[in-house]
């Protein structure tokens, strides 16, 4: 596996130190940088884990049809056109014709009509399920959900629930009135409390709080709420649980399950006589339901195909808007994109003894007969990290922004790898011996970012990249300017430090010395503090919540600003010394 | 810093506008295909531009943006159906900045922009995918399927896996083009 | 074994591309259609083609065992397909990249869906019908519905192939090679 670079998200913590890079719980802080967002108002990366979500959009992900908010609770959050799913194999179904009378010899009594014999129904081309199987039909092939809805509607479960939802009508509409009254700042900051302060998932965060909104006072009958975290509702709560006439259910549960709906004595029944597994709807088949029900294949219907959403996005701390789409559907351009990575360099990490590897490998395989997808994998196995050597590495950094910048780096002191039996929980003798990164110790310049690299790039990476780093060319040194740098540096063991500069992106040296007992992956958390030209005169304090290093203090001073953020680097597992030792060698 | 890939000069022909296209694949009707530059066709892909619609007049059948890559051994063939009794075959339309892994069939009728489609995937007639989708390695998409824009999607049949990240446009543009300087000849 | 002579009868209304791999003792019959980039391999016994079948490009049929493999009528080998089934019936669809082994014998209207495969270590026999789709490959019987239509399009393609393959590629003709 290729060399990773992730970047650290600190999720609103008061500590901006990032957790230890071994540990498997780290990674969730950890993220690449192209799926963060970056906050202007407070100077700081999020991830998608901490921003708030607000749904911006519906719509039908098969007839992209963009559905009105307004519709979207009446129809159930799924289509109501006519896109439905194959209950069998969960592939989109089509409308398909009847066939005409077929005359015995395989032709067309008569050409097909425009749209062809009714009825109709529904068929799905991947596992040649049909809805007439199971007793649905179409007069004609369009407004299909409107003409299944008599049978939606009349599901002895929806009519169930249409009846619960117009019981507690009455409790939810006074409850809603009362905690707008009696005791407002518990009921209603609870959606904010959600996204805000309790930071949750953004999903659930989001979800929370529609609920919220649905049903206005939900907080009283919250679950939760019993546990002391809905304030002081729990008084109401019991007054209205007292209010609440008790619900008689249309049918009698006892006989609901021979209607169909699953569960009890009929299933127990059926499965007794059960001769063909097949006729048993699978788990999967019946759970993407919204309602239990029959254990019966011949019983799947079709289902309407659940909506999808646009989001927007907000910072937690200080909401605003970092992410918010065009309205329409299938746009893939937004009004507002702050996204990390036209904020903070892209780094990238490669062993360049494991892309010589690769190299010689693909040079083998263009030469012989090939298929490419046996490729992809050899990188790890021929460019392995051996415990006990010196490897080199390169970080190229990208600078997105149109001013250069002054980045230094620095491998994490807290955790330094130098002594990282200290942090490890084993309390037994240092299992994983330390591997040392150097990196280099000064500042280091980035040019700016301008488009017309975009267009000079082609050329240049061409003969760079031709020459770079293949040691198949080694012998025929010097042709191109951009490698001399690099050659020299290679010659003279100039290992650590900045061995390239091109357009925006400066290659840096790094080393990792691996201990003779190193195990585990060669993983370490870097931090990266980069001094930019900032555009405002502003005040000293306008680092937020990221680590407020004051390093690299090069340049005019008033007019720049800095921004340090850590970094996750994974250079790949160790391949453990052969050695036969008494204990277990995969612990 | 991603090292070259390199191919035989002699394997490959390189147009005006910077298309590469291997000898060793196989290009029926090329008349009806258009590339629209710097588009990449790989050794033993077989392009069907000769499957035309029936009817009078000069027919694209296949087209091509900028920045695409039909990988090896990849199958690109229109889309076929009756419509009213009538059979004809239907063009095949392909955005910009499209990659096509390796010995992928696609029978699909528009693919959008910055699209990639992973390795041993078959995508099925007249499917439509809309810009910035995923479609990862070894997922059979049935026929008609319309996969919605910065979806991922996997599995047999396909199906929405999850929403890719906002900035995907951007990436899938740096990859192509990279890609593109990165197919060199063999020194 | 000894080698198989290479015979090929190929029908005068079928339509066998230039750009195709034959080897072995081959029949391809009345309106049939074999793409650019097929194979069909006869390796051990001859290999039989009934009438209005199309046999798509990179599409591969061999016979391993002594005995005729039979393909019956109207049948649709698409893409990158891989058969060696010693029979198959009339209107089967094997889809794109499909692979069904030696052990399989084929009935009628069965589909074999993209990518599937079916390699039983014991002989079968997949029942008129037979619907095999899914990563798991998993089975199940097609009512039917829609049958009538599929033929039609299937006739209207062969047809249609038949008139414009010959524009655009050449073909193979006849008696040896």
């Amino acid at each position: 596996m290729a060399p990773t670079v992730d970047y650290h998200c600190p999720c609103l913590s008061q500590s901006t130190i990032p957790p230890p890079p071994h540990l498997p719980s780290s990674s969730h802080s950890f993220h690449p940088l192209h799926t963060l967002f970056f906050c202007e108002e407070c100077d700081a990366v999020r991830c998608n884990r901490c921003v708030s979500v607000e749904v911006s959009g519906y719509y039908c992900p098969n007839c992209l049809f963009e559905v009105p908010s307004a519709s979207v609770r009446a129809e159930k959050n799924r289509c109501a056109r006519n896109c439905f799913m194959c209950p069998n194999c969960r592939n989109t179904l089509s409308v398909v014709p009847s066939d005409p009378p077929d005359l015995g010899d395989g032709r067309l009594a008569i050409p097909i009509s425009a749209i062809g014999e009714p009825p109709f129904f529904l068929y799905c081309n991947h596992c040649r399920w049909d809805s007439a199987e199971v007793g649905i039909t179409f007069e004609k092939p369009t407004g299909l959900a409107a003409q299944l809805q008599k049978f939606e509607d009349s599901a002895p479960d929806s009519l169930e629930f249409e009846r619960l939802k117009e019981h507690f009508e009455p409790v939810i509409r006074a409850s809603s009135l009362s905690s707008s009254t009696a005791n407002a700042p518990a009921a209603h900051p609870s959606s904010a409390a959600h996204s805000h302060r309790v930071r949750t998932n953004s999903i659930t965060a989001a979800a929370s709080a529609a609920l919220a909104r649905d049903i206005p006072g939900v907080s009283k009958h919250n679950p939760l709420a019993r546990s002391g975290r809905g304030g002081g509702s729990g008084r109401d709560k019991t007054t209205n649980k007292d209010e609440l006439p008790e619900y008689r259910s249309r049918v009698d549960i006892t006989a609901a399950s021979a209607r169909g709906t699953g569960g009890g004595e009929a299933d127990a029944d059926y499965m007794r006589h059960l001769e063909d597994v097949s006729e048993v709807a699978n788990l999967e088949q019946r759970w993407i339901n919204s309602w239990a029900t029959s254990l019966q294949t011949a019983d799947l219907k079709p289902l309407r195909i659940p909506l999808h959403s646009k989001r927007s996005k907000r910072c937690p701390a200080c909401a605003h808007i970092l992410i918010k789409p065009e309205q329409k559907a299938q746009s893939v351009r937004y009004k507002i994109k702050l996204v990390a990575a036209n904020y903070l360099p892209a780094i990238t990490a490669a062993l360049p003894h494991q892309q010589e590897a690769a190299n010689a490998e693909s040079a083998k395989r263009t030469l012989s007969k090939s298929t490419a997808a046996a490729a992809d994998d050899d990188r790890g196995a021929a460019g392995g990290i051996h415990a006990g050597k010196t490897y080199p590495f390169h970080l190229a950094l990208t600078n997105p922004l149109y001013d250069p910048i002054q980045v230094r780096l620095t491998v994490q002191r807290v955790h330094a790898p130098a002594a990282p039996s200290s942090g490890r929980a084993s309390p037994e003798k240092a299992r994983r011996p330390p591997f040392a990164v150097s990196l280099p110790s000064s500042s280091f310049p980035i040019a700016a970012f301008a488009e017309a690299w975009e267009y000079d790039l082609d050329d240049e990476d061409d003969l760079d990249e031709m020459f770079g780093l293949d040691d198949d060319d080694f012998g025929v040194a010097g042709r191109v300017p951009g490698r001399e740098s690099r050659e020299a540096g290679r010659g003279k063991l100039k290992v650590v430090g900045v061995l390239e500069k091109k357009a925006n992106v400066t290659v840096v040296g790094g080393e990792v010395v691996i201990g003779k007992e190193a195990r585990g992956n060669v993983k370490f958390n870097m931090l990266v503090s980069y001094t930019y030209r900032s555009d405002d005169p502003a005040p000293s304090e306008t680092d937020g919540d990221g680590p407020t290093s004051k390093a690299a203090a090069v340049g005019k001073p008033p007019e720049t600003k800095t921004f340090a953020f850590y970094t996750v680097v994974d250079l790949g597992p160790i391949i453990p010394r052969e050695e036969p030792r008494s204990v277990d060698p995969d612990f | 810093m991603d090292p070259p890939i390199y191919y035989s000069k002699a394997e490959y022909i390189e147009t005006d506008t910077g298309n590469k296209v291997s000898r060793r694949a196989t290009i029926a009707g090329p008349q009806n295909i258009i590339l629209g530059g710097k588009t990449i066709i790989s050794n033993g892909a077989i392009i069907r531009g000769d499957l035309r619609r029936t009817g009078a007049g000069h027919a694209v059948v296949i087209s091509l943006g900028r920045y695409c890559v039909v990988g090896e051994g990849c199958v690109m063939r229109p889309p076929y159906k009756t419509y009213r009794g009538n059979f004809n075959y239907y063009p095949m339309k392909i955005g910009d900045h499209v990659h096509i892994g390796a010995n992928t069939v696609v029978e699909a009728a528009t693919i959008g922009s910055h699209v990639e489609i992973g390795k041993n995937c078959v995508i099925g007639k007249f499917t439509i995918i809309k810009d910035c989708a995923r479609v990862a390695d070894g997922t059979i998409v049935p026929p008609n399927t319309v996969i919605p824009a910065l979806a991922l999607f996997a599995g047999s049949p396909g199906r929405f896996v999850e929403d890719l990240p906002e900035s995907t446009q951007e990436i899938v543009e740096a990859q192509t083009k990279r890609y593109y300087t990165r197919f060199q000849p063999a020194p | 074994m000894a080698p198989i002579r290479d015979k090929y009868t190929i029908h005068s209304k079928a339509v066998v591309c230039q750009d195709v791999e034959l080897k072995g003792d081959i029949t391809i019959g009345s309106g049939s259609i074999v793409h650019p980039k097929a194979t069909i391999f006869a390796i051990a016994g001859p290999i039989v083609i009934g009438s209005g079948c199309i046999i798509e490009e990179g599409a591969i049929i061999v016979n391993r065992r002594k005995e005729v493999m039979r393909i019956g009528d109207d049948n649709l080998f698409e893409i990158g397909c891989r058969v060696e089934s010693p029979t198959v019936g009339d209107f089967n669809t094997i889809s794109t990249r499909a692979r069904v082994h030696h052990t399989v014998r084929i009935g009628s209207y069965c589909v074999v869906g993209a990518g599937c495969l079916v390699v039983p270590t014991d002989d079968e026999f997949l029942d008129d019908y037979t619907v095999i789709y899914g990563p798991a490959a998993e089975r199940r019987t097609w009512s039917g519905r829609g049958k009538v239509q599929e033929a039609d399009l299937r006739r209207k393609h062969a047809e249609y192939l038949r008139e414009m393959l010959p524009k655009f590629n050449r073909l193979r003709r006849g008696e040896g090679s």
